[in-house]
C-alpha cells in the first residue's frame, strides 16, 4: 500500500519569530527526500512538525497541516502518528535506551507488545540490515559515535514506521560513516519506508535521495533531482605562504596509550608559526588523542612533545594554556558565562593576563558587537567566532581547533577558512583536526594523516590530498573536483 | 562500567538473579556473624568467589586501595572501640580488631565481584525480577545507560576549561569549590537538556503504549541456579535463628 506524508503550506512560529514560511513537501513510500539548509534556516523545526512533535509535544504557533495518508496530524492522537512516523533526533545519544545494542532494539518492539516471535524477526532483521549482527551483544558505551547513530536509525526503523524522519543524521559521522547512511537510506527505500533527511550538507548521500530541497530563512524550494544538483564546495579565500618561520611544535616519536594498547605509535611533526596544519584521519584515528599533547592534557607514554621551546611533560595545561589556545567541537557545550565579554574574559582571569587582550581576541574576530549578548542566544556560526576569541585571548602562538567542521553548514565553513587564513597571516601556527578533505584543501599548508594511531601520510597539502589511494586507505572523503586544482596550483 | 569483565568465568554462568542472592547472603552472613571463627569461613568463600568470577588479577591490582583501608580498620578497632555508636568495649582488643577488619574484606571483596561480574543489563533483569516497580527499574537502568554519556561530558567540559587556563586544584577548600563552578554550569545544562530529549524518545519508542509489555529476554533458572539460591537463603535463615535464638553465631 503507498502511503503519503504531506506538508501542506506549513507557517511555523516560536514567540511570533517565524520559522517556516508557506513550507509544502511530499513523500511517499519508499522515497528519500532531503532538505538542505544553513543551521538556523528552520530545518529541525520542519522535522519536528513532519514528526508531529509539533504541536503534539512542543508548543508553537502552527498553520498549513502535515497529512498522513490524508488525515491532519495535529487531529491525530500522538501516539497514532508515532505508529506512522519515526524520529531520529540529532542528539541520538538521547533515544538509546538500551545497555546493549540488542536490547535497544528490542526497547520499543517489547514497547508494542509485540508476540517473542515477531520480535525476533524484527531484531534480525534490523542487525543484518544496519550492519550491527556483529556488535549485538556490544555494551552501548563500547561503540563509536558513528554506530550509535547507526544503532538510533536501525532502533527506529524495527519498529517499521511508515516515515522516517532524520534530523542531521550526518553530524558526527566521518567519511566512512557517510557512506554507511547512504547503504542504510536506499535499505529503508528498498522496505518501502519514506524518509526525510534534514542536512547541512549533501556531500556523500547524493545518489540516495529523490528529491532535493534548500530551506533559506523557512522558504523551501525544490533543487531538482539529486544527480544533477551538486553541494559540498564553497568559494576559496586566497592562500598565502609565510617564508620566514620559527618551529611551534614538535612531536619527537610519540607512543601513547590509555590502557594496553597504544593509541598513538612513534608519531613525528612539527608545525611552524604562521602554517596551518591538518590533522585527518576517520574517526577513533588517534587525532583527537594527538592534539591533547600539545597543551598538556594528555602526557606522551614514550617520545616527547615540545611547544614554543617548553617540553610538556611535566606541565599542566593552566601553564601550558598562555602558548596554546584550544577550541573544541560544539562551543556550545563549554559556555558557561552570562555575557560574551565574560566568556572571553574566562581565559584572561584564569591566568593573570589584561583585559586588553579579551578586547583584542573580539576584534580580531569581529564580534565586539556581541559582547553583551548571552553566549546561548547566539547562532551557531557566532558561537564558534567566540569560541575562537576565548582561545585567542590569552594570545597563544599556537591555536588547535578540534573537529571544527564537524556538523557545520557551506556558509560556516566557508567563514571559518577565512578566519584561520587571517589568524595564519598574523603568524599563529594552527592546527586543526579535521575529516573534511574540502575544509583541508582550501585552509592548510600542510596535512597529516592518521590510521590507527600511526602517521599515513605528511607533507604538503596538494600532494597529500590529491592521492585517491592514500584517501580511500584512511577512509577520507576525496575533495571535490572544484577545490583539487587550485590547492594543486 | 568499564569495571564489568567480559571474561568468561564458572561465576558468569550463574543467573544474575542467584548471584544477586548469593551476594546479598554473603553481606547479611558478615552481619550475621558474631565471631571470628564464623568470619574466617566468608572470608574463604568470598576468596572463592574471586577466583570463580575470574577477577582475581584485577582485585589484586585494587590490593594496594583495599590493604591500608582494612589495616586502618583494624588499628581503629583495636584501640577506638570505645567510642563506637554501635560497639562498647574497653581497652584495646587485637581479636576484636581482626573481626572487623575481616568484616570488611567480605565486605568489599563480595560486592566488588557481584559488580566485575554482572553487566548492568543483568542487574537490571535482575531487580525486574524481584517485582519492583516496572517505571523504578527502567529509571535506574536509564540512569546507568547514561552515566557513562554524562561522565563523556564532564570530561570534555573539563578538559575545555583547564584548557583556556582553569586551574583546578589551586587554592584552599572554598577556592577550589569555585573552580569547579565552569564545569558543572554547561555540565547542568546539557543534562537538563538531554533529559527533554530523553523524554521526547520516549514518546517515539511508545514507553507505556502497551497495557502488557513483552519481555523479549526472559531466563530460566536452571539447577544450580536453583542450588545456589536455596542454599544461600538457608544458609541465612540458619544464622539468622542462631542470632535471635541463641545470641551468637
Amino acid at each position: 500500500m503507498l502511503h503519503t506524508l504531506e506538508a501542506t503550506n506549513l507557517f511555523c512560529s516560536y514567540d511570533s519569530k517565524p520559522i517556516l514560511r508557506g513550507v509544502s513537501l511530499r513523500v511517499c513510500s519508499g522515497e528519500a527526500v532531503a532538505v538542505v539548509g544553513k543551521s538556523g534556516s528552520g530545518k529541525t523545526t520542519l522535522a519536528k512538525c513532519l514528526a508531529g512533535l509539533i504541536p503534539h509535544r512542543i508548543s508553537a504557533f502552527l498553520e498549513g497541516a502535515v497529512l498522513i495518508d490524508g488525515m491532519n496530524m495535529s487531529r491525530m492522537d500522538f501516539r497514532e502518528v508515532v505508529k506512522h512516523v519515526g524520529f531520529v533526533m540529532e542528539e541520538y545519544e538521547a533515544q538509546i535506551f538500551g545497555l546493549t545494542v540488542e536490547e535497544d532494539i528490542v526497547f520499543g518492539l517489547e514497547n508494542l507488545g509485540l508476540l517473542r516471535e515477531e520480535i525476533a524477526q524484527r531484531l534480525e532483521w534490523a542487525l543484518k540490515s544496519f550492519g550491527l549482527w556483529d556488535r549485538r551483544d556490544s555494551h552501548i558505551f563500547e561503540l563509536s559515535g558513528g554506530l550509535k547513530q547507526r544503532l538510533a536509525l536501525a532502533a527506529a526503523a524495527a519498529m517499521q514506521p511508515n516515515f522516517l524522519i532524520l534530523d542531521n543524521p550526518t553530524a558526527n559521522l566521518d567519511w566512512v560513516g557517510v557512506n554507511r547512511l547512504a547503504d542504510a537510506i536506499e535499505h529503508l527505500k528498498r522496505n518501502g519506508c519514506g524518509v526525510v533527511a534534514t542536512l547541512r550538507k549533501l556531500k556523500g548521500l547524493e545518489t540516495c535521495f529523490d528529491q532535493i530541497y534548500r530551506l533559506e530563512e523557512g522558504i523551501l524550494r525544490k533543487l531538482g533531482e539529486a544527480r544533477e544538483f551538486r553541494f559540498g564546495c564553497f568559494e576559496k579565500p586566497p592562500l598565502t605562504r609565510t617564508q620566514d618561520r620559527s618551529k611551534a611544535v614538535k612531536v619527537e616519536n610519540l607512543w601513547f596509550r590509555y590502557d594496553s594498547d597504544y593509541v598513538l605509535k612513534g608519531v613525528n611533526l612539527e608545525v611552524f608559526e604562521g602554517e596551518v596544519l591538518s590533522i585527518m584521519g576517520c574517526n577513533g584515528s588517534g587525532k583527537t588523542t594527538l592534539v591533547k599533547h600539545f597543551n598538556g592534557l594528555l602526557k606522551p607514554t614514550k617520545g616527547r612533545v615540545v611547544v614554543c621551546g617548553l617540553d610538556t611533560t611535566g606541565k599542566a595545561p593552566s601553564e601550558l594554556a598562555k602558548y596554546v589556545g584550544f577550541a573544541f567541537q560544539d562551543p556550545s557545550k563549554h559556555m558557561f558565562a552570562e555575557t560574551v565579554w565574560e566568556e572571553v574574559l574566562f581565559g584572561c582571569r584564569c591566568l593573570g593576563l589584561p583585559k586588553e587582550n579579551a578586547e583584542r581576541a573580539l576584534k580580531l574576530m569581529g564580534i565586539e558587537e556581541l559582547r553583551q549578548r548571552d553566549p546561548y542566544s547566539l547562532s551557531m556560526g557566532e558561537k564558534v567566532r567566540v569560541a575562537l576569541a576565548s582561545a585567542l585571548a590569552s594570545d597563544p602562538k599556537v591555536l588547535v581547533l578540534d573537529e571544527p567542521t564537524t556538523g557545520q553548514d557551506e556558509e560556516l565553513l566557508a567563514d571559518l577558512a577565512k578566519v584561520l587564513l587571517k589568524l595564519k597571516r598574523i603568524g599563529k601556527a594552527v592546527v586543526v583536526v579535521t575529516h573534511d578533505s574540502d575544509f583541508a584543501s582550501t585552509v592548510s599548508d600542510k596535512v597529516v594523516v592518521l590510521a590507527e594511531g600511526e602517521v599515513l601520510a605528511y607533507g604538503e597539502a596538494a600532494e597529500v590530498l590529491s592521492s585517491q589511494l592514500l584517501l580511500g586507505q584512511a577512509g577520507l572523503e576525496p575533495p571535490h573536483v572544484e577545490v583539487l586544482p587550485s590547492v594543486l596550483g | 562500567m568499564y569495571w564489568v569483565s567480559r571474561r568468561k568465568a564458572p561465576l558468569t554462568f550463574l543467573d544474575p538473579r542467584a548471584r544477586l542472592v548469593l551476594t546479598a547472603s554473603l553481606v547479611a552472613l558478615a552481619f550475621l556473624a558474631t565471631s571470628l571463627i564464623a568470619l574466617i569461613p566468608l572470608v574463604l568463600a568470598s576468596l572463592a568467589l574471586v577466583v570463580v568470577g575470574g577477577v582475581g588479577r584485577r582485585v589484586l591490582a585494587m590490593s594496594k586501595v583495599l590493604v591500608p583501608m582494612v589495616l586502618v580498620a583494624f588499628v581503629l578497632w583495636t584501640y577506638l572501640q570505645s567510642y563506637s555508636l554501635f560497639y562498647r568495649g574497653e581497652g584495646s582488643s587485637p581479636e576484636f580488631g581482626a573481626f572487623m577488619a575481616l568484616r570488611l574484606v567480605v565486605l568489599l571483596l563480595v560486592p566488588m565481584v557481584f559488580a566485575m561480574t554482572t553487566t548492568p543489563s543483568e542487574l537490571v533483569y535482575a531487580l525486574e525480577s524481584l517485582r519492583l516497580p516496572r517505571s523504578l527499574v527502567f529509571l535506574f537502568g536509564l540512569s546507568l545507560r547514561h552515566t557513562t554519556t554524562m561522565a563523556d561530558e564532564y570530561r570534555a567540559i573539563k578538559e575545555a576549561q583547564l584548557s583556556r587556563g582553569l586551574a583546578m586544584d589551586r587554592g584552599f577548600l572554598l577556592k577550589r569549590i569555585r573552580n569547579y563552578v565552569p564545569v558543572l554550569i554547561p555540565l547542568v545544562v546539557r543534562s537538563v537538556e538531554m533529559a527533554e530529549k530523553v523524554a521526547l524518545a520516549m514518546e517515539f519508542k511508545l514507553y507505556g503504549f502497551a497495557k502488557r509489555r513483552t519481555r523479549f529476554f526472559a531466563r530460566k533458572l536452571g539447577v544450580v541456579d536453583l542450588v545456589v539460591i536455596a542454599s544461600s537463603l538457608i544458609l541465612v535463615s540458619i544464622c539468622l535463628y542462631l542470632r535471635l535464638v541463641c545470641g551468637s553465631v
